[in-house]
């Protein structure tokens, strides 16, 4: 019998794609994150809590307006919840039937809440009252205020003690004392026609004036609001791109703003402070109750927190590869259990799926982040396309990435790292400068056995690299066949046997003893990606085509079975069991061993997959995920795992128990303290890198491409 | 298009006197070529090395909503701003004059100047009308209180003077006690028990009942050792003072018990001038940093803050004088244009007042083929380049040039008069020039011995009054001048002897202002006068006697001119509206009625569509060349934004259908001046904005984002 399988977030996402807020006492941090809601203990860094409970989106939260440990949260499925936040306890549930874009309420106003419901053709804010919550839909009581409100309302509607503003791009409306406010009481600014779209909003906590931004970098402050013929609009203009997000201070002596240059902007009365260099695009700043905390939401899906004297206090890293369509994929680091890959720019993501942790992010290519003049025009970034681990030997793990830069077309670097046990972070060991000359580089692989790493490129050439003691790593081997493009290798699991995919045919090498073997594998179609089985399976080889699963006996050299499915995607492999998985474009997953033709298992996800990857674990009730799980990355960033039916609702359960704990734990600390270390001290140790030109292998490679027609000749 | 680039030095030219004539080197700047249009030869000449001055300060008069700008050489205009900008009248400065602030006392106009005394102009005659000593050197500020009928000034020597101006009088009344150094600005309260005062570091509050100083605030210093200037200061009703410094702050205090109530840092270099609106909700400042930024008044729970509103930056060059008309703000500084904004900041948007004078600074003799640039101090005499015309004349085409420009002459009054021309004219016959300080009318006779050299010989002539407006009849027999007390001389001239007699004085007993254009028929049997209320009077020269007045129309007329075969006369209006008065008929033409009858706006307006809305007097027409034949009439229009071109059947043709069309040029801007040298060939003088934007002084340097 087949387990009924479901597939939960289980993390990822962004954490800073809607607006965060912090408790009143300024302990939490909360943020809507997916279908979550997540505490951040700001002392610690730690997500503490997390509210499970919507089943789609969650789009805006904001404080009760009387009781000050509870939330209201708006989700696109239609429901505002509110919830204990310090407790975890979802406490009611009002169901509008319509997806909620936002919600908003004041402390002034103890009895009313306000809605923004999308309907398919206007976005419309309404009132509701708050005092009892009913379950039917039908005895909600709403009155409309505005129609057409923008999409991304929650920056462009604010409230304040005695009025609330709802901004359009070129017009604003101030509705005094929104609470008893009728939809025809309100004042209508509207701006001249050439003035730049209004981006955020921000309303005075105790004053009647508001701040706005608007596309072109300006911020408007605006007094006499009440009075449509004299409205007063003073403008500042510092930032030179789109001003993303704005916020006064609780005191309104101040205000605070962020855009694409990644500086944090405090704005006081003939003067500005500056905090630069933040890394990333601001997109959210939230301000404590006290005024001493900022947390600034960065577009790279962190939150920083910062002290009223410009100093950052806590870093809350999400899933920070958003934004990116990972274009190294998920690899497994055995020495951390982590998943690797893209995360901010430049930089490699350490994650821990099982506790949806983010460990560091290691700086690659060691590049400032710099923003574009013109945000039509974005500068090109060095991205990492590749990154490989090999195993331990003699007591040292090694690790592999390559980097391209966009803007300098062959200017790709093949950086070989070593973690020092007695540092406990990874060094730069050897830069190889256009390994591949900039054709493409399609694989990377480390072989099990050695100390050894292949990669293969576009341009036909699979180069094999060897650590040598003093030189560092080498090119020792180069090999091509009939000039086909090479776009995958894989080792056996001993690691006797390189398997190297050209074009339509798979050559195999014994790379230990420097020789061919005389054996090829052909087939009429161009094969993407290929992989040996592993443990009882280590005889075959699966090889995927665009249309088409292969398996191949190696010892016999023939076909073992092949499968036809439509639009393979991806293939990976788990190194700990006999299991691989495909997926295809159109988001079906097939799980299976080599040795069997029949999938395990067969699923229609509901989202995008774009990376994959088996991560190791015990615990797993799932019978062919009893060595590893699987994680699944979609598009958006989530991560995701597969879990029973009957499991689901215990783990929505199980979050609730997680030890609530405000004080400092030794772990939580040390790791706090150290994640931002790890990543600076790596730069630092950039002076031991050696550079390898890979002028000096021709030797070698000459050799070998003349095997290779040897080999060819075989033929 | 390709402009003939002339570099050569030219002949010698013969010497006259010790000042009159100087040696040339034609530099690469003098720019010029031939452009066919449509059936007209263009002759585009940039020789004209015309800048005008930067703007010192500026008062707005509450009586006639007139504007007041005084300029760096010490001239004044007055700007009519009642229906449209139109420059009423200049007084002309001289070198040793300036004016560092203007002040209207009713219909009156001051100014205090550093030569040490307060000038009252004479509106009506464009002349200065009395000076009186300050008693206390350079005088730097002036203010004025209805309650009290009093001016004070602020001088050098540190001491607040106070005049009384009653009777059309200047008395001096008394002197303040002295303080250390000059006093830079002032403003009197409402009341007028109060006077605020700034100087360096430093701004006082006196009392106008004792003299003595109630309170002084200290300004502080950015740094130690720089001084503080206070250059500018307002006073509000409720006593809130407002200080402009050198360090770019705008502050208000509390007057009262002399404490800060708000500092603005809003400009990044010294505020110059500041200036409130009637109702004292907003105060607008400007300075070298060349931004005109308002502060705005909230009141809220009865707690007045200034907050700095909205900011407008059209200037290039630092703003020294700010001005507020019924409800707009305008502002002028060292690059010349005044600006225009609307204060309600939702309608309208800005305007810009190009500096080029209504009257014509530029001459020429069609025959001679010499043309006159006039300068603030010197008269130069250009010989025209001369052309080949090919064969064919293609439309948009240049014609290369076969000889260049020649400067014969210039022509500078004698040193003893330090007063600028405010007029010149060359004759028709090229035989006659003639120009006027606000002191002296000159009279030469111009005799030319071959091609490139000539001489002139002042001609003398008994009678002769500086005048506003000199023309010569085209036969070149009589030189008419409308002179400054409201007389009209007609001198006969004989050209052979170079005798100049004065045959006639005209005076019509309802002039009162000045008369600005005139005009003569081509047959030289009529003159036009036209003044600046907007009354036209027509003369017939035959007999001497005044022949008819036309109807008044309710703008000031910008341009006369004769028809030159009906001799119907033809006025153009500040508001662009034209109309044309046949002296046979006594009424308005044909042309005239039908285009009254049909446009709703006035006739050159409807032209002007499409051309720059931003620029507001440029359009106004500033002379009127007909080009006529038997089957059409060609009426030019010349503005400073370019030529308006109206064809028609001409009047004494029995057609129903008079009005052909009519277009507007403006390929060749900004113009000086547009004469037609023979029926084919018109002559025109450009002065391009880029040039005159190259000898302004360096601006602040700003740095932008990305470089």
């Amino acid at each position: 019998m087949k387990e009924s399988l479901q597939i939960v977030q289980t993390g990822g996402s962004s954490i800073t794609k809607f607006n965060s807020i912090f408790s009143h006492d300024s302990k939490y941090l909360l943020c809507p994150c997916g279908n979550l809601v997540k505490v951040f203990s700001v002392a610690t860094g730690e997500c503490f809590q997390r509210l499970n409970g919507h089943c789609k989106l969650v789009t805006m939260i904001c404080h009760h307006p009387r009781v000050q440990l509870q939330i209201l949260s708006s989700s696109l499925d239609g429901t505002v919840k509110v919830w204990d936040y310090e407790d975890g306890i979802l406490l009611s549930t009002c169901d509008f039937n319509v997806p909620l874009l936002g919600i908003f309420a004041h402390s002034c106003y103890s009895t009313v809440a306000f809605v923004i419901q999308q309907s398919d053709d206007s976005n419309e804010l309404y009132r509701f009252t708050l005092n009892t919550i009913p379950s039917k839909t039908s005895d909600i009581a709403c009155s409309l205020l505005a129609k057409n409100v923008v999409k991304d309302c929650s920056k462009r509607i604010a409230f304040s003690e005695k009025f609330a503003v709802v901004s359009y791009s070129n017009r604003l409306l101030v509705f005094i004392n929104p609470q008893h406010a009728e939809r025809d009481e309100k004042i209508r600014h509207v701006l001249k026609d050439n003035a730049p779209a209004i981006t955020c909003i921000s309303c005075h906590p105790v004053e009647e004036c508001f701040a706005t931004g608007h596309a072109n970098g300006e911020i408007r402050i605006w007094f006499n609001i009440s009075d449509v013929k004299n409205v007063i609009s003073s403008i500042q203009h510092w930032h030179s791109l789109e001003v993303l997000s704005l916020k006064f201070s609780s005191s309104g002596s101040t205000v605070l703003s962020g855009g694409h240059e990644g500086v944090l902007v405090q704005w006081l009365e003939d003067s500005k402070n500056f905090l630069p260099r933040l890394g990333s695009a601001i997109t959210n700043v939230a301000v404590s109750k006290d005024s001493t905390l900022f947390a600034v939401s960065l577009l790279d899906n962190s939150i920083l927190i910062i002290t009223n004297y410009f100093t950052i206090k806590q870093t809350f890293d999400g899933f920070t590869a958003i934004g990116q369509n990972l274009p190294c994929g998920i690899c497994y680091d055995s020495n951390t259990n982590a998943c690797v890959t893209n995360g901010k720019p430049g930089h490699l993501l350490f994650y821990l799926p099982d506790k949806d942790i983010q460990l560091y992010n290691l700086d690659i290519v060691s590049r400032n982040f710099i923003s574009s003049v013109d945000l039509e025009k974005p500068l090109s970034k060095t991205n990492i396309l590749k990154v490989g681990f090999g195993g331990t030997f003699d007591g040292v793990k090694h690790m592999a990435t390559m980097e391209f830069d966009q803007a300098k077309q062959r200017d790709e670097k093949l950086k070989f790292w070593r973690f020092s046990d007695t540092d406990q972070q990874w060094v730069l060991e050897t830069i190889v400068k256009s390994p591949h000359d900039g054709c493409g580089i399609t694989s990377l692989t480390f072989s099990p056995a050695n100390n050894a790493c292949v990669t293969t490129s576009q341009a036909g050439f699979a180069k094999i690299w060897f650590k040598h003691d003093e030189e560092g790593w080498l090119c020792e081997m180069s090999l091509s066949f009939r000039d086909l493009p090479c776009n995958d290798s894989t080792f056996s699991e001993d690691g006797s046997v390189l398997a190297l995919a050209f074009g339509h045919t798979v050559c195999f090498c014994d790379i230990s003893n420097n020789e061919e073997m005389q054996l090829m594998l052909s087939h009429s179609e161009s094969i993407k990606s290929i992989f040996f089985g592993r443990q009882s399976c280590q005889h075959l080889l699966v090889a995927a085509t665009s249309e088409e699963l292969l398996c191949w006996n190696v010892m016999t050299k023939s076909m073992y079975w092949s499968s036809h499915i439509h639009k393979i995607n991806f293939l990976i492999c788990d190194i700990h069991s006999e299991n691989m998985a495909v997926f295809t474009n159109s988001n079906k997953i097939f799980v299976f061993q080599p040795s069997d033709k029949q999938p395990h298992y067969s699923h229609n996800l509901s989202i995008d997959v774009t990376a994959a990857c088996f991560v190791p674990s015990k615990n797993c009730h799932i019978a062919w995920q009893a060595k590893s799980e699987l994680y699944l990355v979609s598009k958006e960033m989530s991560v995701h795992k597969f879990c029973v039916k009957s499991e689901v609702d215990d783990a929505s359960n199980l979050s609730r128990m997680i030890i609530k704990s405000d004080q400092v734990t030794p772990m939580s600390n040390y790791l706090s303290s150290t994640q931002q270390k790890t990543a600076k001290t790596v730069n630092s140790n950039r002076l031991q890198e050696t550079t390898v030109d890979v002028s000096k292998c021709s030797f070698h490679s000459s050799e070998i491409i003349k095997c290779g027609k040897s080999l060819i000749k075989f033929v | 298009m390709d402009n003939f680039e002339v570099d050569q030095v030219n002949k010698e030219t013969e010497m006259f006197g010790s000042k009159a004539v100087k040696f040339y080197k034609i530099s690469n700047l003098a720019r010029l070529s031939y452009y066919i249009m449509s059936k007209f030869v263009v002759h585009r000449c940039r020789l004209f090395k015309f800048t005008p001055c930067a703007v010192q300060c500026m008062a707005a008069s509450v009586e006639t909503s007139d504007l007041a700008v005084a300029r760096s050489d010490g001239s004044i205009e007055i700007w009519s701003t009642k229906y449209s900008w139109f420059q009423k009248l200049v007084i002309p400065g001289s070198s040793d004059h300036s004016v560092e602030s203007l002040i209207w006392v009713g219909n009156r106009l001051l100014s205090g100047g550093l030569q040490g005394d307060i000038t009252e102009y004479d509106l009506t005659d464009a002349t200065v009308k009395l000076s009186v000593d300050s008693f206390g050197g350079a005088v730097w500020c002036i203010a004025y209180s209805i309650v009290k009928d009093k001016i004070a000034v602020g001088c050098e020597d540190g001491s607040v003077k106070m005049f009384d101006v009653k009777n059309k009088a200047i008395t001096f009344e008394r002197a303040f006690d002295k303080q250390e150094g000059r006093i830079l600005s002032m403003a009197w309260h409402k009341s007028g028990d109060i006077i605020v005062t700034g100087s360096t570091d430093v701004v006082r509050i006196w009392s106008t009942k004792t003299g003595h100083a109630i309170q002084r605030i200290t300004i502080e210093r950015e740094m130690k050792n720089v001084e503080t200037i206070i250059w500018s200061v307002a006073i509000l009703s409720d006593y809130t003072i407002i200080s402009g410094d050198s360090s770019g702050r705008v502050q208000f205090w509390n007057g009262k018990n002399a404490t800060l109530l708000q500092s603005h840092r809003a400009h990044r270099a010294d505020v110059l001038c500041l200036c409130s609106t009637k109702d004292e909700k907003c105060v607008y400042a400007a300075g070298v940093d060349p931004r005109v930024i308002a502060f705005n008044l909230v009141q809220e729970d009865d707690v007045p803050t200034w907050v700095k509103g909205r900011y407008m930056q059209k200037h290039t060059h630092d703003v020294r004088a700010l001005a507020i008309i019924e409800n707009r703000i305008v502002s002028g500084g060292v690059d010349t244009n005044l600006m225009m904004n609307s204060i309600s900041e939702k309608v309208g948007s800005f305007q810009r007042v190009y500096s080029f004078p209504m009257k014509s600074l530029v001459s020429t003799s069609a025959t001679k083929k010499l043309v006159l640039m006039q300068y603030s101090n010197y008269l130069d005499l250009w010989k025209f380049a001369k052309c080949n015309f090919p064969e064919e004349l293609n439309a948009g085409r240049n014609i290369p040039i076969e000889d260049n420009p020649v400067k014969l002459l210039q022509i500078k009054p004698p040193s003893s008069d330090t007063n600028h021309i405010c007029c010149s004219v060359i004759s028709p016959c090229g035989n006659w020039i003639a120009y006027s300080t606000t002191s002296t009318l000159r009279l030469y006779n111009l005799q030319t011995s071959d091609e490139l050299s000539c001489k002139v010989i002042r001609v003398r002539c008994v009678g002769l009054i500086p005048s506003h407006c000199i023309v010569f009849t085209p036969d070149s027999n009589y030189m008419i001048t409308s002179t400054t007390n409201h007389k009209i001389l007609i001198v006969h001239l004989v050209a052979d002897t170079c005798e100049a007699r004065l045959v006639q004085m005209l005076q019509l007993k309802t002039y009162t202002c000045i008369t600005h254009l005139l005009a003569v028929s081509s047959t030289s049997s009529y003159l036009a006068t036209a003044n600046l209320d907007g009354e036209i009077n027509v003369f017939d020269l035959t007999n001497m006697t005044h022949f008819c007045t036309l109807p008044k129309y309710q703008h000031t007329p910008s341009s006369i001119a004769f028809h030159p075969v009906t001799n119907d006369l033809m006025t153009a209006y500040d508001d662009l509206q034209v109309i044309e008065y046949s002296l046979i008929d006594k009424a308005y033409t044909k042309w005239t009625k039908q285009c009254l009858s049909t446009n709703n706006e006035p006739l050159l307006q409807t032209l002007r569509k499409g051309a720059s809305s931003n620029s507001c007097n440029i359009a106004v027409v500033t002379s009127i060349r007909y080009v006529h034949s038997d089957e059409v009439d060609k009426v030019f229009f010349m503005s400073r934004e370019g030529l308006y071109i109206a064809e028609r059947v001409p009047n004494h043709m029995q057609d129903t259908k008079s009005h052909l069309g009519a277009r507007f040029c403006h390929k060749f801007k900004p113009l000086l001046c547009t004469e037609f040298i023979d029926e084919s060939t018109l002559f025109v003088v450009e002065r391009p904005l880029q040039d005159i934007w190259e000898q302004l002084p360096p601006t602040l340097y700003q740095k932008k984002f990305g470089t």
